[in-house]
């Protein structure tokens, strides 16, 4: 008696991928259903110093269970090619110039580039890792017709710049190239550290264009955020989720004019920015032009009356107050008591929010007033004061908080770690 | 009220309406038909499949209807089968098997589950062989393909 392929998915479920990958030794029936479990979610490592890793799959792998895959990290540190068994070799001698010139591989391939194609029709999400080829990196666009996510890193160490995937996308004509072969995708997140990384002009651009499925955006800047945040700003607003890893030189203005110009805002997460005056609405603001949408509270109205000149921003009325997320780290808190008074006051404002997180050096960057404010003076159990693996976890003791956050499920503070989106 | 259910072998199983309605697919065919003493034919169940499956119901009558599990991690756990449940389901293979198809049919997800996740622990850790054995399956695969299979995949397996 055997089970239907269903029922020997569902029993897969609850596998790990080793006893998955003895299941699909076992017959043939059981091989289809079980390699849909063990294949599913795919990690593929390879140690730069051994091309030849056991953690590499052989060559021909791909054509004949890329098809299953959905969720794929790719931590690996070879060209495409090294796992396709009837792939062409990639021309080391190609100018990376030309890549960005849509010389390479085009959408409709030819002879024996349409040799070298795996379709992955069930891919959704693809953590494209730190290397690759631009080549590769087109491969796996074209032929992921239901990607939901891409995750494009960066590795500082590499010498050359075509190593970073992320230009790929951002480069004109050809990201919009690669992109309308993904109208699914909702989530795109770039690591874009690195002197030679992504124009961000350029990535203005593509993100003016790209589908309306795109509603959330990871970006890690390193210090090049700021010129570009105005052009991106109105495709901002329409984001479910932003979070803005390690974008230094952030200033207090965009967050303001985020959290009154995206409405639709569920998660939010910014990382390294000082917070001077971000919630004083007294005489620190008042120095500066008066923030414009105080006559209005939709969205388009706020972001557009915004410019360079008026970064002034006083805080004008949220509009995302639907926020279910929210993470602030390496946040060095203004040494004013009233402004996180202040800040307290405003952050209340998000009644909707279900989980909160700073982190441990936010805290430890606090001022003495603003730690008592935050921490002490509030009724946190005493084991948690003071230590560096502050976690607490909502229980009934820590009433003051349910009263701000009536659907707070978490509130942690989390050990710093600038390793965020390695 | 009690409503009749009626097995692949013709034998009538009198139970009471909230457990019979444990399964959604005979929930769903009181709803449908309405007030009534008409057996409810199981044409899928055999008698002794039955008898365990309304076994299962009985005890487990008054438990809350399952949510769906929404964690992110796509692996499940198959560690937290109730003491109850586990000695339930201490049967030989075939037996387990045709429980599993017959929660399936009658739309029993706790069941389901708790079948899926038995065989799920009695596969971990064994070889190809040992599941061969296990489960009494024939090996139709040539020693060739089996060998090219495992070669493919051992890659896989520490992932």
């Amino acid at each position: 008696m055997n089970l239907p392929p269903e029922l020997l998915y569902m029993i897969g479920e609850y596998l790990d991928p080793r006893d998955a990958i003895s299941c699909l030794q076992v017959s043939q029936a059981w091989l289809l259903s079980f390699a849909e479990c063990a294949f599913k979610a795919v990690t593929i490592v390879s140690g730069p110093e051994d091309p030849n890793n056991e953690l590499v799959p052989p060559k021909g792998w791909l054509e004949k269970y890329g098809g299953l895959i959905e969720n794929l990290d790719l931590r690996i540190n070879m060209p495409l090619q090294c796992l396709i068994a009837t792939a062409e070799p990639e021309d080391p001698n190609q100018d990376p110039d030309d890549l960005e010139e849509g010389n390479q591989v085009s959408a409709e391939p030819d002879g024996d580039q349409a040799t070298a194609i795996v379709l992955f029709p069930r891919l959704r999400t693809i953590d494209f890792g730190a290397h690759g080829s631009l080549k590769d990196l087109e491969h796996w666009l074209l032929n992921s017709p239901r990607l939901e996510a891409l995750y494009l890193r960066y590795a500082k160490s590499l010498p050359t710049t075509d190593t970073c995937p992320g230009r790929v996308i951002a480069a004109k004509d050809r990201g919009l190239h690669l992109l309308q072969n993904c109208q699914e995708l909702r989530r795109l997140d770039i690591d874009n550290r690195g002197y030679d990384a992504i124009e961000l002009q350029d990535l203005a651009e593509l993100l003016h264009h790209w589908p309306p499925s795109l509603t959330e955006f990871i970006l890690a800047d390193d210090g090049f955020f700021c010129p570009w945040f105005e052009p991106l700003s109105s495709v901002l607003m329409r984001m479910t989720v932003l979070d803005f890893c390690e974008c230094g030189e952030v200033e207090d203005w965009m967050f303001k004019q985020i959290m009154c110009s995206c409405p639709n805002l569920a998660e939010f997460g910014w990382h390294i920015f000082v917070v001077e005056d971000l919630f004083c609405e007294g005489d620190a603001g008042a120095a500066r032009t008066e923030y414009s949408s105080s006559s209005s509270t939709t969205a388009t109205a706020s972001t557009a009356s915004v410019s360079s000149e008026s970064r002034g921003v006083r805080m004008g009325p949220w509009v995302c107050t639907g926020l279910r997320k929210l993470t602030f780290s390496v946040i060095i808190w203004s040494n004013t008591p009233l402004c996180n008074r202040a800040a307290m006051e405003h952050l209340a404002l998000l009644k909707d929010l279900r989980w909160f997180a700073v982190d441990q050096m936010s805290c430890e960057l606090m001022s003495d007033e603003s730690q008592d404010l935050f921490l002490r003076d509030y009724p946190w159990p005493e084991e948690y004061c003071g230590h560096p693996e502050w976690s607490l976890k909502m229980g009934p003791e820590v009433h003051w908080i349910r009263e701000i956050w009536p659907l707070l499920e978490s509130f942690e503070v989390q050990e710093w770690n600038w390793t965020y989106t390695d | 009220m009690p409503v009749t259910l009626t097995s692949l072998d013709n034998q009538e199983f009198k139970v009471d309406k909230e457990v019979a309605e444990r399964s959604i697919l005979i929930k769903n065919m009181i709803e449908d038909v309405g007030e009534s003493d008409a057996p409810i034919p199981l044409p899928n169940v055999s008698a002794a499949v039955l008898t365990k499956v309304i076994e299962y119901c009985e005890h487990h009558r008054n438990d809350p209807v399952q949510v769906q599990d929404e964690t992110d991690d796509p692996r499940k756990r198959s560690n937290d089968i109730e003491e109850w449940d586990m000695k339930f389901m201490q049967v030989d293979q075939e037996m387990l098997f045709e429980i599993i198809l017959a929660a399936n049919y009658l739309d029993i997800k706790p069941l389901l589950d708790v079948g899926c996740k038995t065989v799920a622990n009695i596969i971990k850790g064994k070889t190809p062989e040992e599941i061969r054995k296990a489960f009494n399956i024939v090996n139709d695969f040539t020693p060739e393909e089996e060998a090219q299979i495992k070669k493919e995949n051992e890659w896989a397996e520490d992932r």
